[in-house]
């Protein structure tokens, strides 16, 4: 007896085998090697009736280079009046100047110097004075937008890039909705001769005496 | 399903010519073929490259390739498997960069082009998804549109391997190239 049977579902062979039951028991033997060799055949013919595509994915990526504006800077101007309100701190602070960095990316580097730096100070010198009187300041880079108040980044040591975060989210396409970045000019009062208190005392003459530096802020994009 | 039967049996005929003598003993050999129709699935017109680019701006990108799934089973499965699997998780790789994670999809497209439905949502790398064809599936070039979409989508910002981290933390004016190989495998479901 031969059966010769195509099929890939398993469960069909298998109900032609009960069928053939009552046949001899070498028939029997027959169609159980048969059996097997229709289980391997419908697992191969399965198999090759996949399908198989492949797909190549790119993305490229490359910062911009060069691409850092500042808008909104102005001058600094500060009032000492000696004798004036006690605040109880050692130092004598500017008003906070907002201007506004654009750059691609959400980092840049910024360094200020002064036309007179010591050290780890800057200096202003005095106009118009036979012997010029110098005051020691510093300058404090401050994030001033999506903070309630005024927020200290680094205290800039001249000549020093100090690396900053400013998300692109804080400013609108054009800085046009206000600054993100202070610089705050701080002086101590007290403690050399060069500060602030003691020029003072040691000033002659009714004033008003005038103290002047140049601040120059250097940007460059941080990939 | 298909099944043609090609011989059949005449063991009766034989045996009544063999009754003319007392005792005569005859074997015949029977045969049955049955040949079942095959299944056939065709993957046809997908694209063998997706590209883009990135330039930083913060916004979620996607890569579509619009082909066609001819199935002649109802159900079928999808599988897609890539070069850089981690976890059942997708990436696109750079030399010496950081990996740059993505979910693939595929959807149902409309008459238009545009996805239609989702089929599998987010696939898991290696993981068969099985798929009901009976709504969208046409002829095996897909003569009227291409009916399924495949669709790549970056992760959300604020992961260590979105589109925008891995963007920052490139730290030259170089261009990075981020690849990765997807093999995609249909089955038919019987």
């Amino acid at each position: 007896m031969r059966i010769l049977i195509l099929e890939y579902a398993c469960s069909v062979t298998l109900y032609l085998l009960v069928d053939v039951h009552k046949f001899s028991g070498r028939a029997m033997r027959q169609l159980f090697v048969f059996f097997a060799l229709i289980s391997l055949s419908a697992l191969s013919m399965s198999a090759s009736a996949d399908q198989s595509a492949e797909v190549s994915i790119e993305l490229s990526m490359q910062k911009k280079i060069g691409s850092v504006s500042i808008t909104g800077l102005s001058d600094i101007f500060i009032e000492y009046q000696e004798g004036g309100a006690n605040d109880f701190t050692n130092w004598y602070s500017s008003d906070l100047m907002e201007f506004c960095v654009r750059t691609h990316g959400t980092r840049f580097y910024m360094t200020v110097e002064g036309s007179n730096d010591v050290g780890r100070d800057f200096t202003m010198i005095g106009v118009g004075q036979a012997e010029p009187h110098k005051i020691l300041y510093r300058v404090r880079a401050m994030r001033v937008l999506d903070v309630p108040v005024p927020q200290l980044l680094y205290d800039m040591p001249p000549g020093e890039a100090k690396s900053i975060a400013v998300s692109q989210d804080f400013v609108g396409s054009e800085c046009d909705s206000g600054g993100n970045i202070g610089l705050e000019l701080r002086m101590n009062k007290y403690n050399s001769d060069e500060h602030i208190t003691n020029v003072a005392e040691a000033l002659s003459g009714a004033g008003p005496h005038e103290f002047v530096d140049t601040l120059t802020l250097m940007l460059s994009p941080h990939f | 399903m298909n099944k043609t039967i090609l011989s059949g049996l005449s063991a009766i005929a034989l045996l009544a010519t063999g009754a003319v003598n007392a005792q005569v003993t005859e074997s015949v050999d029977v045969g049955v073929t049955i040949q079942k129709e095959a299944p056939v699935v065709t993957i046809s017109g997908l694209d063998s490259a997706m590209t883009s680019s990135y330039d930083g701006d913060r916004f979620s990108e996607v890569l579509r390739n619009n082909f066609c799934i001819y199935s002649s089973t109802v159900n079928f499965s999808f599988m897609l498997e890539g070069t850089n699997d981690q976890g059942g998780d997708f990436f696109l790789s750079a030399p010496g960069e950081t990996l740059l994670g993505y979910h693939p999809s595929l959807s149902q497209a409309s008459p238009t082009g545009n996805i239609e439905a989702s089929l599998t949502g987010e696939l898991t790398a290696g993981e068969a998804v099985s798929i009901d064809g009976n709504e969208f599936v046409q002829d095996e070039t897909c003569t009227d549109y291409e009916n399924v979409i495949l669709a790549l989508s970056f992760y959300a910002y604020g992961n260590p391997n979105d589109l925008n981290t891995v963007y920052d933390s490139i730290d030259d004016g170089l261009e990075h190239v981020f690849t990765d190989t997807l093999t995609m495998t249909v089955t038919p479901e019987l």
